[in-house]
Protein backbone atom coordinates (compact mmCIF):
# COMPACT_ATOMS: atom_id res chain seq x y z
CA UNK A 1 0.00 0.00 0.00
CA UNK A 2 1.10 3.57 -1.02
CA UNK A 3 -0.31 5.53 1.37
CA UNK A 4 1.97 5.78 4.34
CA UNK A 5 3.68 2.09 4.39
CA UNK A 6 0.92 1.10 7.08
CA UNK A 7 -0.80 -2.25 7.07
CA UNK A 8 -4.72 -0.72 8.04
CA UNK A 9 -3.74 3.09 6.75
CA UNK A 10 -6.70 5.70 8.47
CA UNK A 11 -8.79 7.22 6.05
CA UNK A 12 -6.96 10.69 6.27
CA UNK A 13 -3.56 9.03 5.13
CA UNK A 14 -5.55 7.09 2.03
CA UNK A 15 -6.77 10.70 1.04
CA UNK A 16 -3.65 12.52 1.40
CA UNK A 17 -1.79 9.68 -0.92
CA UNK A 18 -4.65 9.92 -3.31
CA UNK A 19 -4.25 13.36 -3.31
CA UNK A 20 -0.89 12.88 -4.15
CA UNK A 21 -2.02 11.62 -7.54
CA UNK A 22 -2.40 7.50 -5.97
CA UNK A 23 -5.31 5.63 -7.90
CA UNK A 24 -4.86 2.83 -5.45
CA UNK A 25 -5.67 4.91 -2.55
CA UNK A 26 -8.24 6.22 -4.01
CA UNK A 27 -10.01 2.62 -5.11
CA UNK A 28 -9.02 1.57 -1.59
CA UNK A 29 -11.30 4.12 0.10
CA UNK A 30 -14.07 3.66 -2.16
CA UNK A 31 -13.87 0.10 -1.21
CA UNK A 32 -13.96 1.21 2.57
CA UNK A 33 -17.07 3.22 1.53
CA UNK A 34 -18.63 2.19 -1.38
CA UNK A 35 -21.65 0.28 0.41
CA UNK A 36 -22.55 3.49 2.87
CA UNK A 37 -22.74 6.01 -0.55
CA UNK A 38 -24.63 3.13 -2.33
CA UNK A 39 -26.96 2.45 0.62
CA UNK A 40 -27.44 6.00 0.88
CA UNK A 41 -28.63 6.49 -2.78
CA UNK A 42 -31.05 3.36 -2.70
CA UNK A 43 -32.88 4.95 0.27
CA UNK A 44 -32.96 8.26 -1.56
CA UNK A 45 -33.74 6.80 -5.16
CA UNK A 46 -35.78 4.18 -4.62
CA UNK A 47 -34.35 2.64 -8.07
CA UNK A 48 -31.33 0.26 -7.21
CA UNK A 49 -29.59 0.34 -10.11
CA UNK A 50 -29.91 4.09 -11.09
CA UNK A 51 -28.75 4.46 -7.43
CA UNK A 52 -25.59 2.62 -8.19
CA UNK A 53 -24.87 4.86 -11.64
CA UNK A 54 -25.12 7.59 -9.62
CA UNK A 55 -22.90 6.70 -6.70
CA UNK A 56 -20.25 5.55 -9.18
CA UNK A 57 -20.84 9.23 -10.98
CA UNK A 58 -19.88 10.91 -7.37
CA UNK A 59 -17.49 8.83 -6.64
CA UNK A 60 -15.33 9.67 -10.30
CA UNK A 61 -16.88 13.49 -9.41
CA UNK A 62 -14.56 12.64 -5.86
CA UNK A 63 -11.50 11.65 -7.46
CA UNK A 64 -12.02 14.97 -9.80
CA UNK A 65 -12.44 17.00 -6.65
CA UNK A 66 -9.95 15.34 -4.05
CA UNK A 67 -7.95 17.92 -3.37
CA UNK A 68 -10.62 20.12 -2.19
CA UNK A 69 -11.14 17.17 0.66
CA UNK A 70 -9.97 19.23 3.86
CA UNK A 71 -7.79 17.20 6.30
CA UNK A 72 -9.56 16.90 8.98
CA UNK A 73 -12.90 15.49 7.00
CA UNK A 74 -14.87 12.82 7.52
CA UNK A 75 -14.43 10.67 3.82
CA UNK A 76 -17.28 9.07 4.15
CA UNK A 77 -19.41 11.98 4.98
CA UNK A 78 -17.74 13.66 1.88
CA UNK A 79 -18.43 11.26 -0.24
CA UNK A 80 -22.17 10.82 0.75
CA UNK A 81 -22.25 14.88 0.45
CA UNK A 82 -21.16 14.70 -3.40
CA UNK A 83 -23.72 11.83 -4.06
CA UNK A 84 -26.64 13.48 -2.51
CA UNK A 85 -25.76 16.75 -4.50
CA UNK A 86 -25.80 14.55 -7.47
CA UNK A 87 -28.83 12.77 -6.86
CA UNK A 88 -30.67 15.90 -6.52
CA UNK A 89 -29.32 17.48 -9.75
CA UNK A 90 -30.44 14.29 -11.78
CA UNK A 91 -33.48 13.02 -9.32
CA UNK A 92 -35.66 16.23 -9.92
CA UNK A 93 -38.25 15.17 -12.60
CA UNK A 94 -38.58 11.51 -11.78
CA UNK A 95 -40.85 11.71 -9.11
CA UNK A 96 -43.83 10.80 -11.84
CA UNK A 97 -42.14 7.83 -12.86
CA UNK A 98 -41.63 6.51 -9.34
CA UNK A 99 -45.10 6.54 -8.40
CA UNK A 100 -45.87 5.19 -11.64
CA UNK A 101 -43.56 2.00 -10.45
CA UNK A 102 -44.80 2.29 -6.87
CA UNK A 103 -48.51 2.01 -8.13
CA UNK A 104 -47.43 -1.13 -10.39
CA UNK A 105 -46.27 -2.40 -7.82
CA UNK A 106 -48.80 -2.26 -5.36
CA UNK A 107 -51.03 -4.34 -7.39
CA UNK A 108 -48.69 -7.71 -7.60
CA UNK A 109 -49.96 -10.12 -5.12
CA UNK A 110 -46.51 -10.88 -4.25
CA UNK A 111 -46.15 -7.84 -2.62
CA UNK A 112 -49.32 -8.27 -0.49
CA UNK A 113 -47.13 -9.49 2.65
CA UNK A 114 -46.95 -7.13 5.88
CA UNK A 115 -43.64 -6.02 5.63
CA UNK A 116 -43.91 -5.71 1.82
CA UNK A 117 -46.72 -3.44 2.51
CA UNK A 118 -44.80 -1.48 5.25
CA UNK A 119 -41.88 -1.05 2.40
CA UNK A 120 -44.14 0.49 -0.15
CA UNK A 121 -45.83 2.86 2.65
CA UNK A 122 -42.67 4.12 3.52
CA UNK A 123 -41.09 4.51 0.07
CA UNK A 124 -43.96 6.34 -1.12
CA UNK A 125 -43.89 8.87 2.18
CA UNK A 126 -40.57 9.18 1.54
CA UNK A 127 -40.69 10.56 -2.02
CA UNK A 128 -43.10 12.93 -0.57
CA UNK A 129 -40.53 13.85 2.33
CA UNK A 130 -38.59 17.33 1.12
CA UNK A 131 -35.46 16.57 -0.35
CA UNK A 132 -33.47 17.15 2.44
CA UNK A 133 -35.48 15.71 4.99
CA UNK A 134 -35.64 12.47 3.25
CA UNK A 135 -31.82 12.47 2.68
CA UNK A 136 -31.66 12.81 6.58
CA UNK A 137 -34.31 9.97 7.41
CA UNK A 138 -32.49 7.93 4.81
CA UNK A 139 -28.79 8.67 6.89
CA UNK A 140 -29.87 8.93 10.62
CA UNK A 141 -33.12 6.45 10.60
CA UNK A 142 -31.63 4.02 7.93
CA UNK A 143 -28.24 4.17 7.93
CA UNK A 144 -27.05 4.94 11.96
CA UNK A 145 -25.33 7.75 11.29
CA UNK A 146 -25.11 10.51 13.90
CA UNK A 147 -26.68 13.63 13.78
CA UNK A 148 -23.53 15.44 13.33
CA UNK A 149 -22.06 13.03 10.79
CA UNK A 150 -25.63 13.93 8.70
CA UNK A 151 -24.98 17.64 9.23
CA UNK A 152 -21.52 17.37 7.63
CA UNK A 153 -22.42 15.27 5.15
CA UNK A 154 -25.71 17.27 3.73
CA UNK A 155 -23.59 20.47 4.87
CA UNK A 156 -27.31 21.58 7.05
CA UNK A 157 -27.03 22.89 10.84
CA UNK A 158 -27.00 20.35 13.12
CA UNK A 159 -30.79 22.00 14.46
CA UNK A 160 -32.03 21.38 11.00
CA UNK A 161 -31.22 17.84 11.21
CA UNK A 162 -32.26 16.85 14.61
CA UNK A 163 -35.75 18.47 13.36
CA UNK A 164 -36.06 16.81 10.09
CA UNK A 165 -34.77 13.39 11.69
CA UNK A 166 -37.62 13.77 14.68
CA UNK A 167 -40.67 15.02 11.33
CA UNK A 168 -39.53 12.64 9.25
CA UNK A 169 -39.55 9.60 11.56
CA UNK A 170 -43.35 11.12 12.60
CA UNK A 171 -44.57 11.30 8.96
CA UNK A 172 -43.52 7.72 8.13
CA UNK A 173 -44.31 5.72 11.10
CA UNK A 174 -48.09 7.45 10.47
CA UNK A 175 -47.83 6.32 6.94
CA UNK A 176 -47.03 2.79 8.06
CA UNK A 177 -50.27 3.33 10.62
CA UNK A 178 -48.66 3.68 13.54
CA UNK A 179 -48.96 6.91 16.35
CA UNK A 180 -45.67 8.98 16.26
CA UNK B 1 -41.44 -5.24 17.53
CA UNK B 2 -41.48 -1.26 18.01
CA UNK B 3 -43.07 0.79 15.21
CA UNK B 4 -39.20 2.00 15.37
CA UNK B 5 -37.57 -1.20 14.46
CA UNK B 6 -40.53 -1.87 11.51
CA UNK B 7 -39.88 1.49 10.63
CA UNK B 8 -36.22 0.34 10.07
CA UNK B 9 -36.79 -2.94 8.52
CA UNK B 10 -38.70 -0.99 5.90
CA UNK B 11 -36.11 1.44 5.53
CA UNK B 12 -33.22 -1.55 5.08
CA UNK B 13 -34.98 -3.68 2.85
CA UNK B 14 -33.44 -4.42 -0.39
CA UNK B 15 -31.43 -1.35 0.15
CA UNK B 16 -28.21 -2.91 1.46
CA UNK B 17 -25.69 -3.34 -1.63
CA UNK B 18 -22.56 -5.86 -0.60
CA UNK B 19 -20.23 -4.16 2.76
CA UNK B 20 -17.19 -5.31 -0.64
CA UNK B 21 -17.31 -4.98 -3.76
CA UNK B 22 -14.94 -4.94 -6.49
CA UNK B 23 -16.38 -4.97 -8.93
CA UNK B 24 -18.04 -1.56 -8.04
CA UNK B 25 -14.72 -0.39 -7.47
CA UNK B 26 -13.47 -1.31 -10.79
CA UNK B 27 -16.28 0.09 -12.31
CA UNK B 28 -15.51 3.50 -10.96
CA UNK B 29 -12.07 2.94 -11.60
CA UNK B 30 -12.91 2.41 -15.79
CA UNK B 31 -14.75 5.84 -14.57
CA UNK B 32 -11.96 7.59 -13.88
CA UNK B 33 -9.83 6.72 -16.42
CA UNK B 34 -12.85 7.51 -18.95
CA UNK B 35 -12.78 10.85 -17.83
CA UNK B 36 -9.04 11.21 -17.71
CA UNK B 37 -8.63 10.19 -21.21
CA UNK B 38 -11.04 12.57 -21.79
CA UNK B 39 -9.58 15.10 -20.39
CA UNK B 40 -6.30 14.38 -21.83
CA UNK B 41 -7.73 14.50 -25.50
CA UNK B 42 -9.32 17.87 -24.83
CA UNK B 43 -5.84 19.28 -23.77
CA UNK B 44 -4.04 17.51 -27.18
CA UNK B 45 -6.97 19.56 -29.17
CA UNK B 46 -6.44 22.66 -27.55
CA UNK B 47 -2.43 22.34 -28.31
CA UNK B 48 -3.12 21.55 -31.80
CA UNK B 49 -5.66 24.23 -32.21
CA UNK B 50 -3.16 26.50 -30.73
CA UNK B 51 -0.19 24.95 -33.29
CA UNK B 52 -2.21 25.10 -36.29
CA UNK B 53 -2.78 28.78 -35.24
CA UNK B 54 0.92 29.40 -35.15
CA UNK B 55 1.74 27.90 -38.37
CA UNK B 56 -0.93 29.96 -39.88
CA UNK B 57 0.24 33.19 -38.45
CA UNK B 58 3.79 31.71 -39.04
CA UNK B 59 3.27 30.65 -42.78
CA UNK B 60 4.27 34.09 -44.60
CA UNK B 61 7.44 34.53 -42.77
CA UNK B 62 8.65 30.84 -43.20
CA UNK B 63 7.73 31.50 -46.78
CA UNK B 64 9.90 34.21 -47.26
CA UNK B 65 12.41 32.74 -45.01
CA UNK B 66 12.84 30.00 -47.30
CA UNK B 67 13.15 31.95 -50.34
CA UNK B 68 15.57 34.05 -49.02
CA UNK B 69 17.94 31.02 -47.43
CA UNK B 70 20.65 29.70 -49.48
CA UNK B 71 20.05 26.12 -50.79
CA UNK B 72 22.38 24.78 -48.71
CA UNK B 73 21.03 25.82 -45.84
CA UNK B 74 17.52 24.41 -46.08
CA UNK B 75 17.99 20.56 -45.33
CA UNK B 76 19.24 21.85 -42.36
CA UNK B 77 15.84 23.70 -41.78
CA UNK B 78 13.97 20.28 -42.17
CA UNK B 79 16.11 18.69 -39.80
CA UNK B 80 14.86 20.68 -37.44
CA UNK B 81 11.10 21.25 -38.17
CA UNK B 82 11.58 17.17 -37.90
CA UNK B 83 13.10 17.55 -34.16
CA UNK B 84 11.01 19.93 -33.49
CA UNK B 85 7.77 17.39 -34.40
CA UNK B 86 9.94 14.57 -33.02
CA UNK B 87 9.49 16.34 -29.38
CA UNK B 88 6.27 17.63 -29.83
CA UNK B 89 4.78 13.86 -30.57
CA UNK B 90 7.18 12.68 -27.30
CA UNK B 91 5.46 15.22 -25.19
CA UNK B 92 2.44 14.44 -26.00
CA UNK B 93 2.45 10.96 -25.37
CA UNK B 94 0.67 9.64 -28.42
CA UNK B 95 1.29 6.20 -27.73
CA UNK B 96 0.22 6.59 -24.02
CA UNK B 97 -3.45 8.46 -25.63
CA UNK B 98 -3.68 5.44 -28.43
CA UNK B 99 -3.08 2.91 -25.49
CA UNK B 100 -5.80 4.12 -22.91
CA UNK B 101 -8.19 5.21 -26.58
CA UNK B 102 -7.87 1.24 -27.08
CA UNK B 103 -9.20 0.30 -23.71
CA UNK B 104 -12.40 2.33 -24.49
CA UNK B 105 -13.12 1.53 -28.13
CA UNK B 106 -13.37 -2.58 -27.54
CA UNK B 107 -13.38 -4.48 -30.97
CA UNK B 108 -16.89 -4.65 -32.01
CA UNK B 109 -18.34 -1.78 -30.45
CA UNK B 110 -18.20 -0.18 -33.64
Amino acid sequence: MDAGGASHPTDQALAEAAKAGSSRAFSELVLRHQAAVRGFLRRVCADPSEADDMAQEALVTAWTKIGTLKPDASVRSWFCGLAWRKAMTTQRGRARSAARDRQWLETRPEFDTPAARDQIAVRKALDNLPEDQRAVVALCLAGDWSHAEAAEALGLPLGTVKSHAARGRAKLLEAMGEAP
Amino acid sequence: MTPDDRLKAALGLGAEPPPVDHAFVARVAEGIEARRFRLKLSVLALWAAVAALLCWVLVPVIEQARSNAAASLQPIGLGLVVAVGVWLLRRADVGGALRLARRFVRPGTF
